[in-house]
């Protein structure tokens, strides 16, 4: 089985010739990445085996096309997903899909903003007591981020309008859908990192941050229930609803679904400090994608 | 009855109203009207003033997924704009364009005024030109453009409805290379051109240039007078003013005819 990925840094244009025969197309974020390397422990070697190539050995294709990347948003998910097919057409025998979280911005294809970890990052640097408040962020992709947002504005803005985050995942979701079912190609969705993220509550609200906020408990739990309010609310969510190849739908523990991430125990994360899937990890996903893929080909035979 | 579905930016927004020319009554027909009455369709116009490509895009997505439509027109706009989580429309290269004018005094960098005195800058616009026109980042623009609008084709080919497209506002040119020399520095006139030819080698490059290419749906393909296409409303009399640059009455009837001519020629096919 040949294994075609796109580096960290690769635009997919800079992906080799896939060879002929039945191919895969496996799109993520880091929980997808072929070439993922933890930087919070750099000594431990992550060159097992991802998911993409797991599912791919299963199901007895020829090539694997993994595009997962780092830090991918997932409107650059569905856009390199479709610029993809559209580049190889009928070369592409299936999509697996591994969503990431909604707070990220695709910056005109050039970047992806972690919009959250850039700007607790900042809080953290600039407003948090102790040790921490003489810390500049140091990750070199937070820095570079820092420097094309007005951040304080842009979490302004994002915090006014966040529940909107939601209808747009499902956007997303649905749009690639669509996408592949008008390319005759059948497609899976499972969700990695969970769309919602606690850090969402940790913007500042009208008392201030969340994190110093006197009732954090009660402020995260308003935030969350209006999310999944929304989540609901939204046009996408009755048509996703009645599908029956997303594992986990609808995502979110409260409405009965579930992302990767809350499946991980500690046997299957990198560290206690990196959540990234391990070799383990990787086998799980892989194997929640077969668990789809068996009970959608079951019922299309029957 | 039947019902039109048109989105856009400011040159679609029904009830557009000039910053320029606030004393200014821009009630006239706006080309989704005419269009629709020429055709006796009802009208859904979800033109919205700084809307970006993908806003435009998306718009018409959110609507179809709710209601049925029986025909789609879509007037792009300006590949320099930003969706921010369909919260914000950040048109960057306006204040580029502002910072240029300061600089040179010169009127020829006269910016849309309703995109800046409603909020403050929200992109550095100085460094995001600064990676895409310092660099060759700028070309991975180019395909944006055109994703959008085959996207909008997949999306009226899966409800079975007819999509049409013209391109509206300003095309991203030289001058966005000019401008950008004037505020950050250093950029040549040699290496604008070279530039340009880049940005339309990655146009014509685009995995999606080649679908399009085969189409009829498109007014004006494939836009850039130097790939053999056209803009519609080329003539300085079918705008507002020198200084307001949406389309006049009389630009929205020119946008209209060239709508009703590409349907007429699609639907005669």
């Amino acid at each position: 089985m040949k294994i075609v990925s796109a580096k960290t840094t690769a635009g997919i244009t800079d992906l080799p010739t896939v060879p002929d025969g039945r191919s895969l197309l496996a799109v993520g974020c880091s929980y997808t990445n072929e070439h993922f390397r933890s930087s919070i422990n750099p000594e431990i070697d992550c060159s097992f085996l991802k998911w993409p190539t797991i599912l791919g050995s299963q199901l007895g294709f020829d090539n694997v096309v993994n595009l997962g990347r780092s830090g991918n948003s997932n409107d650059a998910i569905f856009k390199q997903t479709q610029d993809y097919i559209i580049d190889n057409n009928n070369k592409v025998d299936m999509i697996c899909v591994l969503w990431t979280t909604v707070a990220r911005l695709n910056l005109h294809d050039i970047d992806n903003v972690n919009w959250n970890a850039t700007y607790n990052s900042k809080l953290r640097s600039s407003t948090w007591p102790g040790s921490l408040a003489k810390q500049n962020p140091k990750d070199p992709f937070t820095v570079k981020t820092m420097r094309i947002f007005n951040l304080e504005k842009f979490t302004a803005i994002v915090e006014n309008n966040w529940i909107k985050l939601a209808h747009e995942h499902l956007r997303n979701i649905f749009m690639l859908n669509q996408f592949s079912r008008y390319n005759n190609i059948p497609i899976y969705h499972m969700q990695g990192v969970p769309a919602y993220v606690p850090y969402l509550s940790t913007l500042p609200g009208p008392s201030g941050p969340g994190d110093t906020y006197p009732d954090w408990m009660k402020w995260y739990n308003y935030k969350r229930k209006e999310y999944l309010k929304a989540l609901m609310c939204s046009k996408y969510f009755n048509i996703l609803e009645e599908q029956t190849n997303i594992w986990g739908w609808p995502f979110e523990r409260e409405l009965a679904g579930t992302d990767m991430n809350s499946e991980f125990t500690e046997e299957h994360i990198i560290s206690e400090k990196d959540k990234h899937p391990n070799a383990k990890g990787h086998q799980l996903i892989a194997s929640k994608f077969m668990e789809i893929i068996n009970e959608n080909t079951i019922s299309s035979r029957l | 009855m039947k019902t039109l579905l048109a989105v856009g930016c400011s040159f679609t927004n029904k009830n557009y109203v000039s910053d320029e020319h606030p004393e200014m009554d821009c009630s006239w027909p706006k080309w989704p009207e005419i269009v629709g009455k020429k055709l006796g369709y009802e009208v859904v116009n979800l033109g919205t003033n700084g809307a970006a490509n993908d806003n435009i895009m998306r718009s018409a997505q959110d609507y179809m997924a709710e209601h049925k439509v029986d025909m789609v027109c879509a007037l792009w706009t300006e590949p320099f704009r930003l969706n921010i989580h369909d919260a914000y429309h950040a048109n960057w290269y306006a204040y580029l364009r502002r910072d240029a004018r300061s600089i040179t005094g010169s009127k020829r960098y006269g910016v849309k005024t309703f995109h800046l005195n409603r909020y403050k800058p929200l992109v550095d616009h100085i460094e995001l030109a600064k990676r895409l026109c310092l660099t060759d980042d700028h070309t991975r623009v180019a395909s944006e453009e055109l994703r959008h609008i085959h996207t909008l084709d997949v999306i009226g080919k899966s409800h079975n409805v007819p999509v049409y497209h013209m391109h509206g506002c300003s095309l991203w040119k030289n001058h966005m290379y000019q401008t950008a020399s004037v505020v950050l520095g250093g950029i040549t006139q040699k290496e604008q051109n070279q530039k340009f030819k880049m940005w339309l080698r990655a146009f014509v490059r685009s995995p999606y240039f080649s679908i399009l290419d085969k189409q009829t749906n498109i007014w004006g393909w494939p836009f850039y007078e130097e790939l053999g296409g056209e803009e519609p409303l080329g003539n300085r009399d079918y705008r507002i003013s020198e200084i307001d640059s949406h389309p006049s009455a009389k630009g929205q009837q020119i946008l209209a005819d060239k709508y009703l001519e590409l349907i007429e020629q699609n639907e005669t096919n």
